[in-house]
């Protein structure tokens, strides 16, 4: 029952930029950074906080400008995909080292590789474009040419798409053992080893999925904002994962995505007056979050619509 | 050929020494009170941009010049006594103990990180977005020729302080009193407790101590590089380094990681500048494939 | 004479300057309960954490049906059919009683499926093993907020969910009133019957020894000094109270 209403949101949400158009692109960032927010949430079920999965979300964002450069493909369907297959690969690689830390290991390893790749993609001027970026164009969706104006729509709904279809997989993923492990290795991982079951190998898969999820992301923003810049893999671009996850409630699929189009909106119209102090504000919520809410818009959520008796 | 293997050695040195800094005092809070402070490099940050406020406030009262040696020393321990305790009391101290230890590990992550972005802000709120040079500090004490190629005595004083810095901590650590409560508390905060050591207070030292040197480097480091906002979050990734590649707690380790990386990134500019910033991390990572707990380091075995 | 299922042979463990086990050598053979006593200290656990891999051995080497698996990790002895439980109950906390025992089953044989938690017939024997260990009532409870007695169950269980052959188990009646004592026991006692099972446990509590184990192996400073029916090695009189327990006794 539980699932009802946030179907029910979602419809909304969708329905929304059809009504009000200037809807479309900041909808469009929510989704993308719901799915970083996604990302980060999963390994958050097993207790590994992530400082850096800017890195997927980049390499997703820049799989798609290298494959519009290269004149691969010009259909945002297929861009999308590639940008997610990309980071999906690129954190079976990087996770097959990293899974083996916990902690603040993990933590500051995620954040090292992460500005590893951002000083490459500024300093690698050739190959990247440096603090300029890479331009990103595409104009045809599953086939389709569309106008430009059409493009954005058809991207926000491809976007709702593939971010029902995700999350369906996530949410499935999470019930069966191996998501429902990932919490049992915060529990006690010695006795999820005493099952016979390889925790790296559990988290491995989740990385490798968290990876698929903010390259998906990546790859989305790019598309909408139809430029690649080196700070998409900068700490900050992770922090606003890592909170966008712990507002929603660190561990659920709707959660998520509610955290992140609270921030997406919250940073829409409060940016302006609080540019300076947009860290320090991070920061502080995140502290009342931990001390006072820990489950986040989830919890609240749940507090809400909780039967009585 | 040997002049330029004892430049890159002696760059290395220096560039380590400012590191070794930073990461004893990371190395120490973790060993002590068992705290890894993301936030730890933002204390770099502060120290350099309170070093740069010093000289600029020096200058502008026509002060004497040489003013600006017991001004680093005392930002250092005004950032150390003066910010670490409330963050250790008030922050930190109530993520010590919890039902789960993952789970009070998290917290303390996400604890230090909100702080690490608090003091970001702050940074920038207090100092702006301009960069501070205040390279003429260098120039005070004069210059030596080493292998041909000169160094500033700033330089040189760097890996003296260093050097005292890490004799100190040894002498400190193993021969006084103060220090041996020290080493309990580390080893069994528990049992330390149990004789009558007051734990609460060597958790706050320690955390003060670790943060001033922190700063220390910051400071000292400031007149070679231009103060601005980044390079907090640019030593929170590097002093992890250099602390994973020590080893968590390690703090002789510290000395060698510095050493090791300090080097590692001379070489770099020598032989591909535009990689010298990856170096340490690339170092790192070759450690750690090797030693997963870094060079010294020892992995924690829970009793079943 | 039968080949032994468990075959130590001469282990030694040093922690630090301690010796924990010197020359440790003990067999334990196929469908018999064996008893491990010995005082605080003795190196019972640490026999234990060898046996399963937690602790690697200094010297000596550890075979399982003929098959060396000294220093193998915990995860590879699991599989090999060895499985344990714990003197403090690791359970996965956040999670329900019947949750837990999914896992377990699901570790056991089906673990790589994507058909929910409770599906593939997961939901079923975890139900039957919490009835068969009087579970059933706390089904749906989180396992931080059950009693110490049940939480030592829900361990057993787990183990013994993973179908092993052989079923080391650390105090398994340590904490709980000696009324609950004898009824985990005749509970565990019967699980293992039924699954023909092979089981060591390490117990403080010499009736429970006498009434329960086929065998008894008392170990002191690290070497078993000791071993045979609990009558032979405790004495008449705690021999003489002998409980109700089936047939099949591993010959000396």
């Amino acid at each position: 029952m539980a699932s009802a209403s946030p179907l029910g949101t979602l419809a909304l949400f969708a329905a929304l930029p059809a009504l009000v158009p200037s809807l479309v692109d900041p909808f469009t960032m929510a989704l993308s950074l719901g799915s970083a927010a996604l990302a980060v949430s999963l390994l958050l079920r097993a207790g590994l906080i992530s400082f850096g999965h800017g890195l997927y979300y980049a390499a997703g964002a820049y799989a798609v400008a290298y494959a519009v450069r290269g004149h691969w493909t010009g259909d945002a369907a297929l861009l999308a995909l590639l940008g997610a297959g990309v980071a999906g690969a690129l954190a079976v690689l990087v996770g097959s080292f990293t899974v083996r830390y916990r902690g603040i290991f993990f933590a500051m390893l995620n954040l090292a590789f992460s500005m590893v790749a951002y000083t490459l993609l500024l300093k690698l001027y050739g190959l990247t474009g440096g603090s300029d970026g890479m331009a990103v164009t595409s104009s045809s969706l599953l086939g389709l040419p569309l106008s430009p104006a059409a493009f954005r729509f058809g991207l926000f709904y491809f976007s709702v798409g593939t971010v029902l279809l995700s999350g369906g997989v996530v949410a499935r993923y999470l019930r069966c053992p191996p998501g429902r492990a990932l919490e049992a290795i915060s529990s006690s991982e010695v006795r999820v080893e005493y099952l016979g079951v390889s925790a790296r190998l559990v988290l491995l898969v989740a990385y490798g999925l968290s990876g698929l999820l903010a390259g998906l992301g990546g790859a989305l923003a790019a598309l909408d904002v139809g430029h690649v810049a080196p700070d998409l893999s900068y700490w900050t671009t992770s922090s606003v994962f890592l909170f966008s996850a712990i507002l929603g409630g660190g561990g659920s699929v709707p959660g998520s995505f509610a955290g992140a189009l609270v921030y997406e909106l919250v940073s829409l119209y409060g940016a302006r007056y609080m540019a300076t102090l947009w860290n320090f504000m991070l920061g502080l919520v995140i502290l009342a979050i931990v001390r006072f809410a820990p489950r986040g818009l989830e919890g609240l959520y749940r507090q809400a619509w909780r039967r009585p008796g | 050929m040997v002049t330029t293997a004892l430049t890159v050695l002696v760059n290395g040195l220096i560039d380590g020494a400012t590191l070794f800094l930073v990461a004893a005092g990371l190395n120490l809070i973790f060993g002590v009170a068992g705290v890894l402070n993301v936030a730890h490099g933002s204390f770099y940050a502060i120290g350099a941009f309170g070093a740069a406020t010093a000289w600029v406030l020096i200058s502008q009262a026509h002060a004497p010049p040489w003013l600006i040696f017991p001004a680093l020393g005392a930002v250092a321990a005004v950032v150390g006594a003066g910010m670490g305790p409330p963050v250790e009391r008030f922050l930190l101290r109530s993520t010590y103990l919890g039902r789960s230890r993952v789970r009070s590990e998290s917290l303390q992550l996400l604890t230090t990180y909100a702080l690490f972005l608090m003091l970001e802000d702050v940074q920038k709120l207090v100092w702006g977005v301009q960069p501070y040079y205040t390279g003429d500090i260098l120039l005070l004490l004069g210059r030596t020729r080493i292998g041909g190629v000169p160094y500033t005595n700033y330089q040189l004083l760097l890996l003296l302080v260093a050097a005292g810095v890490l004799l100190g901590l040894r002498v400190f650590l193993r021969r006084t009193t103060m220090g041996r409560f020290v080493v309990a508390v580390t080893e069994n905060a528990e049992m330390a407790r149990a004789l009558g050591i007051n734990v609460g207070w060597v958790w706050g030292a320690s955390f003060s101590l670790g943060t001033a040197l922190a700063a220390l480097g910051g400071a000292l480091s400031s007149p070679e590089i231009g103060v601005s906002i980044g390079i907090g979050a640019d030593m929170v990734v590097l002093s992890f380094a250099v602390a994973a590649v020590a080893g968590l707690g390690q703090i002789e380790g510290a000395a060698l990681a510095s050493l090791l990386i300090g080097v590692g990134r001379a070489i770099a500019v020598f032989v591909a500048p535009e990689l010298s910033t990856v170096a340490p991390y690339l170092l790192m990572l070759a450690v750690l494939l090797v030693r997963p707990y870094g060079l010294l380091g020892v992995p924690e075995q829970r009793r079943l | 004479m039968t080949a032994p299922l468990l075959d130590v042979r001469e282990v030694e463990v040093r922690f630090g300057g301690v010796e924990a086990l010197r020359k440790l050598s003990l067999e334990v053979y196929p469908g018999e309960l064996l008893a491990v006593v010995g005082e605080n200290g003795a190196g019972k656990s640490t026999l234990l954490n060898v046996c399963t891999g937690y602790v690697r051995p200094h010297r000596g080497r550890v075979f399982f049906e003929g098959r060396e698996v000294t220093g193998r990790p915990p995860r590879v002895i699991t599989r090999a059919g060895i499985a344990r439980t714990f003197q403090h109950p690791q359970l996965f906390a956040s999670y329900t009683v019947l949750d837990n025992l999914r896992l377990a089953v699901a570790a056991g044989r089906s673990f790589w499926r994507f058909d929910g938690l409770e599906g593939g017939g997961r939901d079923a024997e975890a139900r039957a093993l919490a009835d068969l260990f009087g579970l059933a009532a706390l089904g749906d409870q989180p396992v931080d907020q059950i009693s110490w007695g049940a939480r030592k169950l829900v361990d057993i269980a787990m183990g013994v969910a993973l179908g092993p052959k052989l079923l080391l188990m650390d105090e398994p009646t340590s904490g709980v009133s000696s009324r609950e004592k004898f009824s985990i026991m005749d509970t565990l006692v019967g699980a293992l019957r039924a699954r023909q099972t092979t089981g060591v446990f390490v117990e403080h509590d010499m009736e429970v020894v006498a009434r329960y184990a086929d065998r008894v192996a008392v170990v002191s400073e690290g070497s078993v000094v000791a071993q045979g029916t609990p009558r032979a090695v405790l004495g008449d009189a705690a021999g003489a109270e002998v409980g109700p327990r089936g047939a099949g006794h591993a010959s000396d």
